[in-house]
């Protein structure tokens, strides 16, 4: 998981562990060449391929010459389908993360705070998001379907009489980025726990405070910076998300990664598919640049 | 952690117990599509309904069976191999370059290679297909290969560069001032102390890789890899023949998991 770099406090430890050998430029360009390389020539240049497209008028493989024209991102802001799965994706994020957050921070807590094997009993959740996305999301298509699990156990209960439609609407969705994503959730939100002091909240019990109040007054305040940042990292996910919105979902919730995606795979307008990769790019670097604000914070304090 | 609170953290019977169960639950939560899938992969109907039916063993004979599968299956484990490869050798060289030096372009690097991971989607995937494009480099199997590294390399930077971070320089110096030259200290010193992160992200990386959907999707072109080709089988035919191959590919990342439990535990820790 990516959660490496959520540990804000390897970065300076870099530049204090690191002054050795300041110079010798050339050998260490020589030792960093080949990744310089791969993050440089496909990861950076894209991104300015990208944007090139996006103003231009058609690709040039259709006219080599093609005009530039800002079009694209007018019509990517004028036309409902585009603006409304932008708000509707920005919607189901938030919404996700906030219900991964409520139902992944006792569990982050019991891991960090209570549990013997912690660190174990971790692993072993995260084993499913060992496999392909793919097949996560394909299951839980089979588990909210009209004949799934879901519908069976509220059926055998006498809840219901008739199966509830779980999938290709918001539920759908919503479960599949919920659960799609919970490892961004929980891992940074173990990382964040395990550091609090044990004395401040030993401390706070011995003025008088139970438990609630501790975690109300000490451990919460301490995590913010922590949870943040997981919850930005689960935004950035969901925003990224194609297979939960082309799985479990239906025509009428579509999410605009998954419209991207629809736009590429069906040889629709790559100019204005640019546009849109490029806003959805641009809501990332907010996102991660939030991020990273967040991670100086938690240095600082 | 254990005991040493316990003051602390003494427990009153119930609150302890809802805890535990709550906690419980959610471990089954999380594991039940891995559940289900293995349990569909058994089933003798070939409706994916509950209640499950009998047993059986024929939708693996008919994963065994298809060629394409096989086919698929063989090309993702060569572009995980190759990839695993160019990403934890790279990685290991910015790793060391990034902990060891300081050079111009250091920042640019480091902001490059967290980027990398954290804007990593359909964003990412279909602008180096329109890079590809435009370079006239049709999709298959090595530019697939290169999609894979240019993303995952960035995982393997992390967990070495922690490991990096985390051993005592001391070693090294001690290497260099008894007359070793640079390249013979990393051999023989730097090396097998990273040789644990190494391989726990070389694991990381074959199971990324193994399971990537959105770059393999644009990048393979004709080809197929099997994130790819289950792809297609779900959204339009529907045997459990799929079950049976998403049960064979999800035993391979728990032996993964099983195998760095075991051996990194200490690697496992960095990631968090």
């Amino acid at each position: 998981m990516p959660d490496g770099m959520m540990d804000s406090s390897k970065t300076p430890a870099s530049d204090r562990r690191g002054p050795g050998p300041a110079g010798s430029g050339g050998m260490v360009w020589l030792v960093v060449f080949p990744a310089a390389f791969l993050l440089v020539v496909f990861f950076l240049i894209p991104m300015f391929v990208a944007l090139r497209y996006s103003v231009l008028s058609t690709m040039p493989f259709f006219d080599p010459d093609p005009s530039y024209t800002f079009a694209n991102y007018i019509r990517v802001l004028t036309e409902p389908i585009y603006l409304r799965s932008f708000m509707r994706t920005a919607g189901y994020a938030v919404t996700a993360s906030i219900i991964s957050l409520v139902i992944s921070y006792p569990v982050a807590y019991y891991l960090a705070r209570r549990a013997r094997r912690g660190a174990l009993i971790l692993l072993v959740m995260l084993i499913p998001f060992w496999t392909s996305i793919i097949l996560r999301v394909f299951s839980w298509k089979i588990i909210l379907g009209s004949s799934g699990i879901i519908n069976f156990l509220l059926k055998t209960a006498g809840l219901i009489d008739l199966p509830v439609q779980l999938l290709y609407n918001r539920t759908g969705i919503i479960f599949g980025l919920v659960y799609t994503y919970t490892p961004f959730m929980i891992l940074p939100l173990y990382a964040t726990l395990g550091k609090v002091p044990r004395e401040l909240l030993e401390a706070s019990e011995d003025l008088g405070r139970n438990k609630i109040q501790t975690l109300w007054r000490v451990t919460l305040p301490l995590t913010r910076s922590g949870t943040m940042s997981a919850v930005i990292l689960v935004l950035l996910a969901c925003f990224g998300d194609v297979l939960s919105a082309q799985m479990l979902g239906g025509a009428n919730t579509l999410m605009i990664s998954s419209v991207i995606f629809e736009t590429f795979m069906g040889g629709a307008n790559w100019n204005v598919g640019s546009a849109l990769s490029v806003i959805v790019f641009g809501t990332l670097l907010l996102l991660a640049a939030v991020l990273t604000w967040l991670g100086r914070e938690v240095e600082h304090a | 952690m254990p005991d040493a609170g316990k003051r602390v953290w003494r427990q009153t019977g119930w609150g302890r117990k809802i805890f535990g169960l709550y906690v419980a639950a959610y471990l089954g939560y999380l594991l039940l599509p891995l559940v289900i899938l293995v349990l569909y992969a058994f089933n003798s109907s070939e409706y994916l309904i509950w209640p499950i039916k009998g047993f059986t063993l024929r939708w693996f004979a008919e994963a065994f069976s298809d060629s394409r599968l096989l086919k698929a299956t063989g090309n993702s484990i060569f572009i995980g191999l190759v990839t695993t490869f160019f990403s934890t050798f790279f990685g290991m060289l910015l790793a060391y370059g990034l902990v060891r030096f300081r050079f111009r372009g250091k920042r640019l690097l480091e902001t490059l290679n967290i980027l990398a991971i954290i804007t990593y989607g359909v964003v990412s995937a279909v602008s180096v297909l329109l890079w590809f494009h435009a370079l006239g480099i049709s999709g298959g199997i090595w530019p697939t290969i290169i999609g894979h590294t240019t993303f995952i390399m960035p995982f393997a930077v992390m967990v070495i560069r922690d490991r990096l971070l985390n051993f005592d320089m001391a070693l090294e110096e001690a290497a260099m001032d008894l007359g070793a030259n640079p390249l013979h200290t990393f051999r023989d010193v730097t090396l097998p102390l990273i040789m644990p992160a190494l391989l726990a992200a070389a694991l990381f990386c074959f199971t990324i890789s193994f399971g990537e959907f959105l770059l393999a999707f644009f990048l393979i072109g004709n080809e197929l890899t099997l994130p790819v080709y289950l792809y297609g089988l779900m959204r339009f035919t529907f045997t459990p023949a799929v079950n049976a191959a998403a049960t064979m590919i999800i035993s391979l990342p728990i032996l993964a998991v099983i195998i760095v439990a075991i051996f990194f535990r200490r690697e496992v820790r960095s990631l968090y």
